[in-house]
């Protein structure tokens, strides 16, 4: 952030460094940055929730809200709009205290992340050198405010969801923590900026293309990402057709808002985390990082639109594929949930750190051999997009119908 | 299917069991996830009613859609088959017997139906003679008030509609085009709610006669008078009559229970007040004392067509209609006397005329056939003459009166 | 802890109170406003934790006296009502009641009548299952599959619809034969359905039935052995689906059933143990396409020329009182059967129906002991159940 303000600042003949009371220049775009942050970080849970029900709607074959604003998008306003003017009900029952400051604490532990979170070549808060420690520590707080949301209802479904998510949350921290070790240890730091930039532009450059204990790795992060966040199949502490709506089934108007403002924002702080620690970030293609550090004044604030763009784009997609997921798959079950956890992913994920390791001793000794593993392996990704796209296509016209990706919006 | 088709009972070690659930779990989302994928790229099926349709859903419909009843009643025989067809009672008519004299033909007084009530189920379709009721595409019911759920076919009481006598051997009737009217009745629907009376409004109005005086009660009273001579003997028809001069709201102000209380206490003769109903107030009264005038002297006072023949006061005044049924009651029955032509006509007279067929004759004349020369000894069969049919077939067949239901 | 006392219990749920008291369970009430319980149907579970000790079913709510109606009703009049006992699957009960009184009447239903018969039947069929398929994949969380199968039901109602001008509650057989023929045109239009349909069967299995999460799910999740299906008389699919091959339409054939090849499709354990859920759903997807098969056969073999669709019935049905009749059809949820005792004027003395939803209901009790709270949720949707089924 600070690197950015010099930045722009020099490249306008200024020098910072000659005024008095930077510091509180500092401070002042700080404050003004994190208000735009938490600001992006409620819009984009708003848009997410737009997005996700047209993405539904269309795989469901249905056309979904599409009434307020150009095909529907300032749904979400209006949905907010709504949510405000409801009555904060709250049950008499109930814990009245925690009742009130759970949403809160689920929006706090929700916003933190986005502190460490990178958005372009300089575009973040604070790059940490602990950043990862620092998402994986400060995710965690969510569970408080869902734990205490479940219990300050009083009600037997919102105690369910509460206890399955406090379970979930707290087992999937252990493979999600072990494999973002796998980018630690292939770039040597954990700072986000810095995994960045120890990979590249191009797909072959990518951790998640590293060798195949990467690869595993970053569908392990995944899997354990969907069960952070709640969705499908990990959406058990809300599970609509067992147990109502599970951790906020008392709640309504606002305070309820919180809750799924919290859940759709998620999903960007889980695709950008992807991004960041196996997709190249915001590396922009023929402008290695280097390059884009030597830029000044209007040539690099374009580098960082662009950087911005690419950064958008991937996170975009893969939020796409979060929504994808959710409205293919079935819900596991409680039982299954833990066993994929302690079974399956725990274990594999011990074993890539270990093979990631032992893999980086091979490469130093034989580097050849790392840069035909990254071309093997982004190849057989490219093939199986290619194969995907051709099943996809095969469906279509199974069912004799006709491609129309544009009608009726 | 084939592809992912798990084979059956495969018991493999710990390892390769994790690589087999690894392994399916992986192939069945890549399956799964296609499908998804493919349904983006589709137009969707659904369609957004009711403004983003390329055509009114109306139209949209098959032509056995079974929407809201609509009657024509230009081709309506007052058959109430149709009313009796309906498991629920959703149909309600009420007929007014022609005579020849007073009320010339047979007319119909009312014919609502609650569409709030009525459960599409098309069997009242079914019965009908010449098609007159039948089930419209229209669907729409969202009111008001739920009060104008009730499609009234005959609008106004005053002016009862003639029932239709269809031409014999005719197949097809000229019926209006299907919807036309049910549409025009919708219209009504939009209508706001009636305003609720405030509670000293409606204090003050009770026993009051009613604001507006658009009814014209002595008219009214009239055709309740010559209704009740009708029903003279028959009590509990008596009662209907006089119950319907009286407001209907079961208040209990006249000390009866209800309002069959005191309706019934005046056709059982133990009461001859007439001014004890007040929610009905002066009209009740004035339709009741015109109602027992009558009764009293066997005419209806200051009707506009007199009886031809005043009969006897304080004799048993012979109910118009039926005057075969004093006179010959002593003697042999009818049937024994006159000739079989003869015979036949005063049969046929005595049924309802609306050819419904639910003798299992096709028409009146099939059945009045069936009685006088074919010796068909079911007198009951004339479902919407009822009991007054039954009572005269009775008379003029066997001379007897009928055996209760 | 303050005792619970309900005003009206039983012996079975003084049972549960008395030991939720001693062990410190919880008790659950789930319905009858919980999302997955397919209707009002209020289950007391006794769970320790997510495992369920037992869940007793408790039905009752959505009783509309629909036996009772049958004695104050006209034989004609009941047919309605009679779509009111299963409105996802109106036909079945419709033709239950019409087999009633037509043995009652003695009476010969013309063959294109009973064609039509089959023809809307095995229509109803497909979109009954497709409910209910499409229903328990939501019920186990995917709620792709369940708009998918609406979509697919959308198209028979479509057909129905104009077959006999209503979408749910069909009212489209009458004793002695049916309301209407068949539209022009009518033979063409199911045929190309099938066409379509037979492809999206297979599509939804590669969606759903095969998904390795709906597979763990749902494999040996309460399985019913063959002696216990047996014994706790469940019928149609679920009895099936536990090995035991009994369909009426083959064993105890009616109508022109006898006319056609098909099979009953008879759970395998394909992925687990025999006669789980897994299999009730697969029996179920599995009898959509036989009820495609049955289709093709009606629509290739009904007759064409003798154009009658009603028996000589008489206007005013009247019979001998005391006279009994029994009807028996293979229903979307199995054996369902019909006794009428005629009653002295137009209506019948009596009126029992037999359902599977209502025995189907009874083996819950037994087959929830252990199990999880979602899987409660999932053994409900496999039994497919519906709550005015249940209680009529």
């Amino acid at each position: 952030m600070q690197g950015f303000l010099d930045n722009l600042i020099r490249g306008w003949g200024y020098d910072p460094a000659t005024w008095p009371g930077t510091q509180f220049i500092y401070l002042f775009f700080m404050g003004l940055f994190s208000f735009l942050v938490i600001n992006f970080a409620a819009i984009s849970g708003g848009i997410f929730s737009w997005a996700e029900r047209r993405v539904a709607a269309r795989m469901q074959s249905r056309v979904g809200p599409n009434r307020v604003g150009p095909a529907g998008f300032l749904q979400w306003i209006a949905d907010a709009v709504k949510l405000l003017f409801k009555e904060d009900l709250i049950p008499t029952e109930s814990d009245q205290i925690l009742f009130r400051a759970a949403p809160y604490f689920m929006m706090v532990g929700f916003c933190c992340v986005f502190v460490a979170l990178p958005f372009s070549h300089r575009l973040i808060i604070a790059d940490m050198n602990i950043g990862i420690f620092y998402i994986l520590a400060v995710t965690a707080l969510i569970v408080v405010g869902i734990i205490m949301s479940g219990w300050s209802s009083n009600s037997k479904w919102s105690l369910f969801g509460a206890i399955r998510s406090a379970a979930q949350i707290v087992s999937y921290e252990i493979p999600a923590g072990m494999a973002l070790m796998i980018p630690v240890l292939l770039a040597g730091t954990m700072s986000t900026q810095g995994i960045i930039r120890a990979q590249g532009a191009w797909p072959w450059q990518w951790f998640v293309f590293d060798n195949p204990a990467a690869t595993a790795a970053f569908f392990i992060f995944f899997t354990s990402a969907l069960a952070e966040g709640n969705r499908t199949p990990f959406d058990l502490p809300e599970a609509e057709s067992e147990l109502v709506s599970g951790y906020n089934t008392e709640y309504s108007g606002m305070r309820f808002s919180y809750f799924f403002l919290v859940e759709w924002g998620n999903l960007w702080v889980m695709s950008a985390l992807a991004v960041t620690m196996f997709m190249g970030g915001w590396q922009v293609p023929f402008l290695p990082a280097d390059r884009l550090d030597a830029l000044h004044g209007w040539p690099a604030f374009f580098a960082e639109v662009a950087s911005l763009g690419v950064f958008f784009a991937k996170t975009l997609f893969f939020v796409f594929v979060v929504m994808w997921l959710r409205w293919t798959l079935p819900r596991i079950r409680v039982d299954q949930m833990m066993n994929m956890c302690w079974k399956y992913l725990v274990p594999a994920s011990f074993v890539a750190v270990l093979f990631v390791a032992f893999w980086m001793l091979v490469v130093r000794a034989a580097p050849a051999l790392g840069i035909a593993m990254h071309f093997l392996l982004a190849g057989v990704a490219g093939v199986a997009v290619v194969m995907f796209v051709l099943r996809v296509a095969k469906n279509l016209r199974d069912t004799g119908d006709k491609f129309d990706f544009t009608s009726n919006w | 299917m084939a592809e992912t088709q798990i084979s059956p009972q495969q018991t493999p070690g710990a390892f390769g069991a994790y690589v087999k659930n690894v392994r399916d779990t992986a192939k069945s989302f890549w399956e799964g996830m296609s499908v998804t994928l493919s349904y983006m790229f589709r137009k969707p099926m659904t369609t957004q009613y009711p403004d983003r349709m390329g055509v009114p859903v109306q139209q949209t419909i098959p032509a056995r859609y079974r929407g809201f009843l609509e009657v024509d009643m230009d081709i309506c025989t007052a058959c109430q088959a149709c009313e009796r067809a309906c498991p629920i009672q959703v149909i309600n008519i009420d007929i007014l017997k022609g005579d020849g004299k007073l009320v010339p033909k047979l007319r119909m007084e009312r014919f609502d139906i609650d569409i709030g009530k009525c459960m599409f189920c098309g069997l009242c379709v079914e019965p009908c003679p010449t098609g007159a009721i039948q089930h419209t595409r229209e669907f729409e019911g969202a009111v008001m008030h739920f009060n104008n759920l009730t499609l009234r076919f005959v609008p106004d009481v005053l002016h009862p509609v003639v029932a239709y006598k269809p031409p014999k051997g005719a197949e097809a009737f000229p019926r209006r085009e299907l919807g036309e009217i049910t549409r025009k009745l919708i219209k009504a629907w939009d209508a706001p709610p009636p305003a609720f009376p405030s509670e000293e409004v409606a204090k003050a109005d009770h026993g009051k006669p009613k604001p507006g005086g658009a009814l014209d009660i002595s008219a009214m009273g009239r055709q309740l008078a010559a209704r009740a001579l009708q029903v003279k003997e028959d009590k509990p028809k008596l009662q209907k009559v006089l119950e319907e001069a009286m407001a209907g709201t079961d208040c209990g102000d006249c000390g009866y229970p209800d309002c069959f209380g005191y309706s019934d206490a005046i056709a059982q003769g133990k009461d001859s007040s007439t001014d004890k109903c007040a929610p009905g107030g002066a009209d009740s009264k004035a339709m009741l004392e015109t109602i027992l005038v009558s009764l009293k002297t066997g005419t209806v006072p200051g009707a506009p067509a007199p009886a031809p023949a005043a009969p006897a006061p304080g004799a048993a005044a012979p109910a118009p209609g039926s005057a075969l049924e004093p006179a010959v009651a002593k003697g042999p029955p009818l049937a024994q006397t006159l000739p079989k032509d003869e015979l036949f006509k005063v049969v046929l007279d005595a049924m309802a005329g609306t050819d419904c067929g639910d003798c299992e004759y096709p028409d009146c004349e099939g059945y009045s056939k069936g009685i006088v020369y074919e010796g068909q000894t079911d007198l009951n069969r004339c479902a919407p003459g009822g009991e007054d049919t039954r009572v005269k077939l009775y008379e003029i067949m066997l001379g007897t009166k009928p055996p209760p239901k | 802890m303050k005792p619970l006392e309900l005003p009206t219990m039983d012996m079975e749920h003084k049972e549960v109170l008395r030991r939720i008291e001693i062990t410190g369970d919880m008790l659950l009430n789930m319905g009858p406003q919980h999302p997955s319980t397919h209707g009002v149907i209020n289950f007391l579970v006794q769970t320790d934790g997510e495992v369920m000790k037992r869940a007793i079913p408790e039905v009752g709510y959505l009783h509309r006296s629909i036996e009772k109606i049958g004695e104050r009703c006209t034989y004609n009049g009941y047919m309605p009502y009679t779509d009111r006992v299963d409105y996802i699957a109106a036909m079945f009960a419709n033709q239950g009641w019409a087999m009633a009184v037509e043995r009652l009447l003695g009476l010969e239903v013309p063959k294109r009548a009973e064609y039509c018969r089959v023809i809307a039947c095995e229509l109803n069929r497909i979109s009954s299952h497709l409910v209910s398929a499409g229903t328990m994949a939501m019920d186990i969380g995917a709620v792709t599959p369940f708009p998918y199968a609406l979509r697919e039901r959308e198209y028979i109602n479509d057909l129905l619809e104009e077959l006999c001008g209503a979408r749910l509650t069909y009212n489209y057989l009458r004793i002695g034969g049916v309301a209407f023929d068949l539209p022009s045109g009518f033979e063409d239009k199911v045929t190309s359905f099938l066409d379509h349909f037979e492809k999206i069967v297979d599509e939804f299995n590669r969606l759903i039935t095969y998904n390795e999460i709906f597979i763990k799910r749902l494999a040996n999740l309460a399985p019913i052995p063959a002696e216990m299906a047996i014994e706790y008389c469940l019928v149609g699919p679920n009895l099936r689906a536990s090995g035991v091959g009994f369909d009426v339409r083959k064993d105890l054939p009616y109508s022109v059933y006898p006319d056609f090849q098909f099979d009953v499709p008879v759970g395998r354990g394909e992925v687990g143990t025999m006669g789980d859920s897994w299999d009730r759903f697969w029996c179920r997807v599995e009898e959509m396409r036989q009820s495609c098969r049955i289709l093709r056969q009606a629509i290739a073999q009904i007759p064409k020329d003798d154009r009658t669709i009603m028996g000589k019935v008489p206007r005013k049905i009247k019979l001998t009182e005391g006279a009994e009749a029994y009807s028996r059809i293979e229903s979307a949820r199995g054996d369902m059967q019909y006794y009428v005792v005629a009653g002295p004027g137009e209506n019948a003395h009596r009126v029992k129906i037999r359902t599977g939803s209502f025995t189907a209901m009874g083996i819950i009790d037994q087959l929830s002991r252990g199990l999880m709270i979602a899987d409660l949720v999932a053994l409900i949707a496999s039994l497919d159940v519906v709550a005015p089924e249940i209680d009529r």
